[in-house]
């Protein structure tokens, strides 16, 4: 920024003032309703400013100030002044819960109408400038139609937004399509943190739109391999991805090139039978759900693993068959079970480098044969000549 | 061990402070002057009197210190063994996270007048971790208080015509509910 350099040089007093309008001069090109808005503090203040030298703040002082208030606080706060005003409406954290909207206690209706009413209110009168996170949570048991949703992300989506959070429940509305075309022109690129529930996200090849994205977590999300491939082929920067329930999913590739990524979590996607990763520095993962096939390059850096509950029997056999040769470098695996028919046997290959270890199972109604050895266990042990640590536990 | 390099602060009210370089260059605006050569005969800081500035140095000193300690401990914890010793530096590095929080907290419990140099001051010498400090303050003054109670605090002028005011608090009028 300009500041620094602008007050190193200017060592005059009246100094303040002239940042004041040099600064409000910024603030005019935003709109012109804020340029009357600003002419009119100039106007108004500049006689009596030295002796009210509470309001004698910069104004993006105030915005910052601003920002580190609630949401209602903020829009109560708006009366105080023209210079509140105007921070409130570049509040850079939109965050639009029934708690923050003050809703919680308005039990009765529960159409959504007053969801709706204040979240449309409220960005309707925001500049557009400024946001960094937009969280979005609709309510449960209150419908929001598609094209409110779509007006409030394109007005609230724009260049510098760093978060989108955005919880819908598919139970009480239509699916939504989220409209990928809002991150384009360069305002997807600076979101680091993309959280969508209940809607279907469909990118399409080229879609280069979230450059610094380093967290995606998409749960119940209509998405197929395919779109999920063209969207993470260009996201270099991410580090995590989470996907819970994504039912469309049955391949899902992760190229080389996504050399930051160290985190993946995929939690009960039904459909998915295949996972190929080539991420270099992939080091911790999750699978949780039934077994699929697994393909992470001979070099794979995987250290911490946890694979389970699936509703198919026989994970522990699966794991100490399958897991050894797919993952060398595991150090701590967890695994739960909720049904073994057979024996865990021995094996040849071994978890070289694993030095903590737990297993959890679930002994639920007869899904467990009642022949299970469970001194069979110790053929983990066998495999596992560095173990540190050994917990198993037990529930039913 | 060499004895700290040293700098000299000249306020708007020529007086002259004598600060650790740690402590200078927790502000930036100080840290590029001394990049670029401009510390013969102290560095001016024509926009802040004595007053404010030796309050602001206090805060630089503590948070250098702390920062100096923080990092000899993070060292002496690396050269030692993997368990006894790195667990008393953990330690050690807590006491002095939750000394530093006391101090912080102590630190903004001054008047209004007061704060505002701090933030003027702050924001010129750019020391972010103090302008947060005093910017997190001041919004926990203003939470929960009517518009009228936080032009009292802070003794802002009304600049609103009152059919203007009308107006955005009805614009607003869900956050009075």
């Amino acid at each position: 920024m300009g500041m620094v350099s602008l007050n190193r040089l200017m060592f005059k007093h009246k100094e303040r003032r002239r940042r004041r309008r040099v600064r409000n001069g910024l603030i005019t090109s935003v709109s012109q309703e804020n340029e009357s808005l600003c002419q009119e503090i100039d106007q108004s203040q500049s006689g009596e400013m030295s002796r009210y030298s509470g309001p004698d703040l910069p104004e993006d002082i105030w915005c910052h100030i601003h920002s580190l208030l609630p949401l209602r606080d903020s829009a109560r706060s708006a009366c105080v002044s023209y210079t509140f005003l105007h921070s409130w409406r570049r509040y850079p954290k939109l965050t639009f819960t029934e708690e923050a909207l003050g809703l919680k206690q308005m039990e009765g209706q529960k159409t959504g109408v007053d969801f709706t009413n204040r979240v449309d209110h409220i960005l309707k009168n925001h500049s557009g400038t400024g946001v960094k996170i937009l969280k979005l949570a609709v309510p449960l048991y209150r419908n929001v139609s598609s094209c409110h949703l779509t007006s409030w992300l394109q007005n609230a989506i724009t260049p510098g937004i760093e978060e989108v959070n955005l919880t819908l429940h598919s139970e009480f509305m239509e699916e939504y399509n989220f409209p990928c075309s809002i991150l384009h022109n360069g305002c997807g690129n600076s979101i680091l943190y993309l959280r969508l529930t209940y809607c279907a996200f469909r990118p399409t090849s080229g879609s280069d739109c979230l450059r610094s994205l380093t967290k995606l977590d998409l749960y119940k999300v209509s998405i197929t391999g395919d779109e999920l491939g063209c969207l993470i082929s260009n996201t270099f920067a991410l580090e995590k991805l989470m996907l819970g329930q994504c039912n469309e999913l049955i391949c899902l590739k992760i190229p080389f090139w996504l050399e930051r990524l160290s985190f993946v979590d995929l939690t009960w996607c039904r459909m998915l039978q295949v996972i190929e990763s080539a991420a270099p520095n992939l080091s911790t993962f999750k699978l949780i759900g039934d077994p699929v096939q697994m393909s992470f390059g001979i070099s794979s850096q995987v250290k911490n693993l946890n694979v389970g509950f699936s509703f198919k029997p026989n994970i522990l056999s699966y794991a100490i068959t399958k897991l050894p040769s797919v993952f060398p470098h595991l150090e701590t695996l967890i695994l739960s079970s909720m049904s073994e028919m057979i024996d865990t046997p021995m094996v040849a290959d071994k978890f070289l480098h694993l030095k903590h270890l737990k297993i959890f199972l679930s002994i639920l109604y007869d899904s467990w044969s009642p022949a299970y050895d469970f001194l069979s266990l110790v053929s983990f042990l066998d495999a596992s000549p560095q173990l540190e640590t050994f917990l198993l536990s037990t529930s039913g | 061990m060499a004895s700290p390099a040293m700098v000299t602060l000249i306020s708007s009210d020529d007086a002259r402070f004598e600060v650790t370089e740690a402590a200078a260059t927790m502000s930036q605006t100080i840290r590029h002057m001394i990049e670029d050569g401009c510390t013969d005969g102290g560095i001016p800081l024509p926009n802040v009197p004595a007053r404010t500035l030796a309050k602001v140095l206090e805060y630089c000193n503590k948070h250098a210190a702390a920062t100096a300690a923080e990092s000899s401990a993070a060292g002496g914890a690396a050269a030692g063994s993997d368990s006894g010793s790195s667990s008393s530096a953990d330690s050690a590095g807590k006491d002095d996270g939750v000394d530093l929080a006391s101090f912080d907290k102590a630190f903004v419990e001054v008047d209004t007048d007061t704060l505002y140099d701090l933030l003027l001051a702050a924001n010129y010498l750019d020391v972010k971790t103090l302008l947060d400090l005093c910017c997190q303050k001041v919004a926990d003054m203003i939470r929960g208080k009517t518009p009228e109670q936080i032009r009292q605090t802070f003794g802002i002028k009304n600049d609103f015509s009152p059919e203007e005011e009308e107006k955005i608090r009805k614009e607003n009028q869900w956050a009075f509910e």
